[in-house]
């Protein structure tokens, strides 16, 4: 047994030493037009060692097992810090120890659908769509599993295991719109933390959602383009998620702040309108369970919520434990490695704005001449918190009512300034988590909302 | 090395004979094993870690009567093989039969060394360039904040087999560095930008390649940013990098086998005729001594070939591989890449600024994906405004917005001096007829 061989070295660790074992597997189907362009799994595991010494991280990993290869990561990994402090000496004491903890998770073993069952789902929803919808002039379906399961162990007494199953079903539509051009829209038609075949046991069970997508792409087919400037804009919780991640969350990763991020000065003191609360949650938040749970991060260190912006005011940052030692704060345990071969980094897990108390109906009423913005394809900040989403559905707001789709467009500011303008937030929130962040490594991440009326910039015409 | 490659060999054989003995009709297999990174990182400014790992990958792709599947591992042991190839046997059998899936003909024996002969890192000069930029940066543009900065050298060494007979091996040496900065002055902080580059060796000072100075040198100007006022039409002067993201986008949406098998291209029905400027011709080629690592092969297992995708602004036909190329009845690309080069214009960087009246310096464009049509809107980041051939001071909060099918065609310049980083030779390029808008 693998656990059995992982155990056996917890007690040669010495030094602050930290060995990983991972296996990160994937399967994925894609149909394009009806033909599987995707269709195969992938699975990618080893062994990983990192060592601290006088302020320095030394690591190394390997693809095998045996013990002849941990042996090597574990000297290689020493060697490597031993490089910098012989040409820097060891500016930095020992990191604190943490007490000793052990956990399992509830899953405890990879018991994913085979690739028959993804194939034959995702050929269901396709010949449902040829069915239904034959306005289209083409279609995507992609189905996926991912999951990451891995066993910590660290010379000061973390002993974790840890399954972490993902899977959803995304559907492209791509109609015509007047003037002869293809106009597209993506959406999740399901998905979340768990196995494939636990989550999906009916395509049909898909199929409100996937009209709801068929409806948006033919308005988007009719759509205008939006008027470029500032507006008033009621964003769906869908962008309000990756408002909290991309445009907040990263200036406030500890290793950023000491980068230089707009975050730093700003430690204490108000930087949104006092409705907003945002917060990057470790494994529950309002009674459930969440998309990207962390109970003990990749350091060893207990995750607990990383409060990040409380009633308006700017009241911390998610850390490591090198991060928090140097700041005088409290470890959030927000360290995680996408893969065996990758060094833990400071992570988002679910980061989001709270709920307020309006409802999207009377945000909407509220709004003059604006927009109401659906859906969201990327997003890009930086340290300056200014950010860029592409909005790939959305309507106007006149009068107070939904007007005309709009077509693709995109949306920016700072994200600091914008939380200023913020005057309403919905009562109720959602969460997504199918999505991958990218810093350095690329790691699963959840992000969720409520509806957020507040100020924009809009690219248009 | 012999005994790297004779592994290489042997297990995509195995895998090979493996796939045939579980009933595929065809198969090809990517194996690589040997591989090593030796890194360093900078992080704050500060050195923090310094990372060796080692890595293998098998990719196993079957074709089992005309239905594909596929799967990989990181292990090359005969146990993960053997695994691995029943993954991709059990993919196929659930698939659908597509007479377009099929594998490449036997195209011989090939072999390409590129980069760096050395087999062992020199981590000495990867640190002592790493701290001559931090010294250099510091004494010369004090108020730079190097945020993250990575240096590494890699070795890799990969087999294409397939059953038709191909194989393809491929043997890589080489240093990279990459660093994000911003410049910071008390607590006004500028937009981060980056550079990085591949290279054979690192005997040279960083800050000796241009492009990377330059990326340096225009940090603190963008401490004091304004947003543009309103909105006008003008010409986008765009660094090598931003010009490359537009053509890009754009090709992928007209060239690129997703969009033709769809029949989504706005190009479809137009191999030769006119899509951009004629002074406007993309390169890929397998033999470009200014780029370290050319591809050589395909991914299908063809040979890459010179190819101009867009050759004096005519369309010469689309990025189609072995299934494309089947699945529509049109021609295979000789190369499935896009393009690393183009054919250089006459003026300078100074000679383009000065012919602008008014427009925008793009260093860094931040936007989504464009539209099928090619609508396109994002925010100008690390970029200056243009008023009477000169610049009038970097701008924060402004969106650009136009059609990148039209920017083709709306080419003002192209510039003389390409930027030489290891992955592609492009210079700068100017668009007109381009919106910009402020608050």
């Amino acid at each position: 047994m693998l656990t059995d061989k992982i155990t056996a070295y917890k007690p040669k660790l010495s030094g602050h030493t930290e060995l990983r074992f991972q296996r990160n597997m994937n399967r994925q189907v894609a149909l394009i037009a009806g033909n599987v362009m995707a269709n195969g799994f992938t699975e990618q595991s080893g062994v990983s060692a990192r060592v601290y010494s006088g302020g320095y991280w030394g690591f190394s990993s390997a693809a095998e097992y045996d013990d002849a290869s941990i042996a090597s990561v574990l000297r290689a990994a020493e060697r490597n810090a031993e490089f910098l402090t012989s040409r820097l000496g060891s500016p930095r004491p020992a990191l604190p120890a943490l007490p000793p903890r052990k956990l399992t998770s509830k899953i405890t073993g990879y018991n994913d659908a085979e690739q028959k069952y993804l194939l034959d789902f995702a050929k269901e929803i396709d010949a449902r769509i040829v069915e239904k919808y034959p306005k289209l002039t083409s279609r995507t379906i992609s189905a996926r599993s991912d999951c990451t399961d891995k066993y910590l162990v660290t010379s000061d007494g973390a002993d974790v295991y840890s399954v972490k199953p993902r899977s959803g079903v995304i559907a492209v539509l791509t109609a015509e719109a007047a003037d002869g051009s293809n106009v597209e829209v993506f959406d999740y038609l399901g998905g979340g933390a768990g196995f494939f075949g636990e989550l999906f046991t009916k395509p049909d069970l898909l199929y409100a959602k996937l009209d709801e997508v068929y409806e948006h792409v033919m308005k988007k087919a009719e759509g205008v383009f939006a008027s470029a400037g500032t507006a008033e804009v009621v964003m769906d919780s869908n962008l309000a998620g990756i408002l909290a991640h991309e445009a907040i969350g990263h200036t406030v990763e500890a290793d950023l702040v000491l980068g230089g991020s707009v975050a730093g000065p700003f430690l204490g003191k108000p930087v949104a309108s006092e409705i907003v609360t945002l917060t990057d949650f470790a494994h529950t938040a309002l009674g459930a369970d969440l998309p990207q749970s962390v109970f003990v991060d990749d350091e060893g260190t207990v995750a607990k919520d990383a409060e990040l912006i409380k009633d308006g005011v700017l009241v911390g940052y998610m850390h490591n434990r090198e991060s928090a030692e140097r700041f005088g704060h409290e470890p959030t345990g927000n360290a995680r490695a996408y893969c065996f071969s990758d060094e833990p980094l400071i992570r988002m897990r679910n980061t989001a704005i709270l709920p307020g108390k309006d409802k999207l109906a009377d945000m909407i009423a509220s709004v003059d001449d604006g927009y109401y913005l659906v859906q969201t394809g990327n997003g890009q900040a930086d340290l300056t918190s200014e950010f860029m989403f592409g909005v790939t559905m959305g309507y106007e707001i006149k009068k107070g009512k939904l007007g005309r789709a709009i077509r693709d467009t995109t949306i920016s500011g700072v994200a600091f300034d914008l939380l200023k303008t913020v005057t309403m937030l919905s009562d109720e929130m959602t969460w997504a988590s199918g999505g991958m962040c990218g810093k350095k490594q690329q790691i699963a991440v959840g992000m969720g909302g409520p509806s957020v009326k507040c100020r924009v910039n809009i690219g248009g015409k | 090395m012999a005994d790297v490659k004779q592994t290489l060999y042997d297990a995509a054989q195995y895998a090979l004979d493996r796939a045939k003995a579980l009933g595929a009709d065809g198969a090809e297999v990517s194996v690589s094993t040997g591989n090593r990174t030796d890194e360093l990182n900078v992080d704050a400014g500060e050195f923090s870690l310094m990372r060796t790992t080692f890595g293998s990958a098998v990719t196993v792709s079957v074709i089992a009567g005309q239905k594909y599947g596929g799967s990989a591992t990181n292990k090359t042991d005969r146990g993960s093989i053997d695994k691995t190839v029943e993954n991709a046997i059990e993919a196929a059998k659930a698939s659908d039969a597509d007479e377009a899936q099929q594998i490449a003909p036997d195209m011989g024996e090939r072999e390409s060394k590129q980069g760096s002969g050395a087999t062992e890192p020199d981590l000495d000069a990867i640190y002592d360039r790493m701290s001559e930029f931090l010294a250099d940066t510091k004494r010369e543009y004090p108020k730079l904040d190097v945020m993250q900065f990575i240096s590494r050298f890699r070795r890799s060494n990969k087999l294409y087999a397939n059953s038709s007979g191909t194989r393809f091996f491929t043997e890589r040496a080489w240093y990279s560095a990459s660093a994000e900065f911003s410049a910071r002055d008390g607590d006004e902080v500028s937009s981060m930008f980056g550079a990085g580059l591949n290279a054979a060796d690192f005997n040279r000072p960083l800050l000796g390649y241009p492009f990377v100075r330059r990326a340096v040198e225009m940090m603190e100007p963008q401490l004091k940013t304004q947003p543009v006022q309103g909105k006008f039409t003008g010409t986008l002067l765009c660094s090598p990098d931003v010009a490359a993201e537009l053509i890009s986008s754009a090709l992928s949406n007209a060239v690129g086998s997703a969009s033709i098998i769809q029949k989504t291209s706005p190009w479809l029905g137009k191999v030769g005729e006119v899509v951009a400027d004629p002074r406007l011709t993309l390169i890929a080629d397998p033999d470009e001594t200014r780029v370290l690592f050319p591809e050589k092969f395909t991914d299908d297992g063809f040979v890459n070939e010179r190819e101009e995708v867009i050759g004096n602004g005519l369309l010469t036909g689309f990025k189609l591989g072995l299934y494309g190329s089947l699945k529509t009845g049109l021609p295979r690309a000789k190369n499935d890449g896009y393009f690393e080069s183009l054919t250089l214009g006459t003026k300078t960087y100074g000679e383009m600024l000065a012919g602008i009246e008014n427009g925008l310096l793009v260093y860094r464009f931040s936007g989504g994906s464009p539209a099928q049509n090619g609508d396109f809107s994002g925010v100008a980041k690390n970029s200056f405004l243009i008023k009477n051939g000169k610049i009038a001071g970097a701008v924060s909060e402004t969106m650009i917005s136009g059609n990148v099918f039209e920017l083709l065609k709306n080419i003002v310049d192209i510039g003389s001096e390409p930027d030489l980083d290891g992955s592609s030779a492009l210079p700068f390029i100017s668009f007109g007829g381009v919106t910009v808008s402020g608050k």
